[in-house]
């Protein structure tokens, strides 16, 4: 078991991708509410150069909702990150935040099940992306 | 290979977070929380009033106010990244602003060190603990 699920697209642009990823979760009823470009922000706050990196945080409101009723600080761990960055000059990693794995460190039963769920759906998101 | 999580808290005792409730209004709350923050070297990089925006998306919802910060110490995660490239998964670390009515407002602040153990990297571990220490310093500064 991993914490997270991937693949890796070659022969298209970064931009491209994000603009992929943000489709396909669209399709499973996520909004991405945040997003960071850690190659920027590297630059601007250490003044160091780094590859391709950007952090997307995805929520899905109806499943978002019903996590919060079972657990008032799942706060804490969410919205669920999608992870893309430049590996190669060719090659572009999409990873997907496992929620099953992360809802471990949470001792809550109704949780599971919910995580699951979602799993299911980031899952789709990394096939169609 | 993921280790058990269940093992790796019963080896640490320690829950998935720490809080504070404090009086007061939100905002003031919100500010203060930001500020001790910053005094620990954390930016807030992202914000999420997820209240608000649930009931964009819910009819019929009732949620007292409640604030997602992200926050982030630019080196600690550019170090955590040079270790386990796609640690950007649980970046950045959040920190929940909640109202809970009454003039009282939760601060909860997740503590790193819990998720960190599951990836069982000992270098992880060890700058997640110098995370949580500086959180527990600034929840501690909080009044």
């Amino acid at each position: 078991m991993n914490y997270y699920f991937n693949k890796t697209v070659e022969n298209v642009t970064f931009d491209e991708v994000i603009e992929s990823v943000t489709a396909a979760l669209t399709t499973e009823g996520f909004g991405v509410l945040t997003e960071i470009d850690v190659k920027a922000t590297f630059k601007k706050k250490l003044d160091v150069d780094f590859r391709n990196y950007r952090i997307l945080g995805a929520c899905n409101p109806a499943f978002a909702f019903k996590a919060l009723e079972a657990e008032d600080k799942i706060g804490t761990m969410l919205p669920c990150n999608i992870v893309i960055h430049q590996i190669s000059d060719t090659q572009i990693e999409i990873a997907a935040v496992d929620p099953v794995a992360s809802m471990q460190a949470i001792e809550n039963n109704n949780l599971i099940e919910l995580a699951g769920e979602i799993r299911a759906k980031l899952e789709r998101v990394i096939i169609q992306s | 290979m993921l280790i058990p999580i269940q093992t790796v808290m019963a080896q640490l005792q320690e829950k998935y977070y720490t809080s504070k409730t404090l009086n007061g209004t939100f905002e003031e709350v919100t500010r203060k929380v930001t500020s001790v923050l910053l005094e620990q070297g954390f930016g807030v990089i992202t914000e999420i009033d997820m209240d608000v925006k649930l009931k964009e998306k819910l009819d019929d919802i009732e949620m007292n106010p409640y604030k997602i910060l992200g926050v982030c110490d630019p080196s600690f995660a550019y170090q955590s990244i040079q270790f386990e490239e796609n640690i950007g998964l649980f970046l950045p670390c959040k920190v929940l602003v909640k109202d809970l009515g009454n003039g009282s407002v939760e601060v909860v602040m997740v503590n790193p060190v819990v998720l960190m153990s599951m990836l069982g990297n000992k270098d992880l571990i060890e700058i997640a603990a110098k995370v949580n220490d500086k959180f527990n310093a600034a929840l501690q500064q909080l009044q």
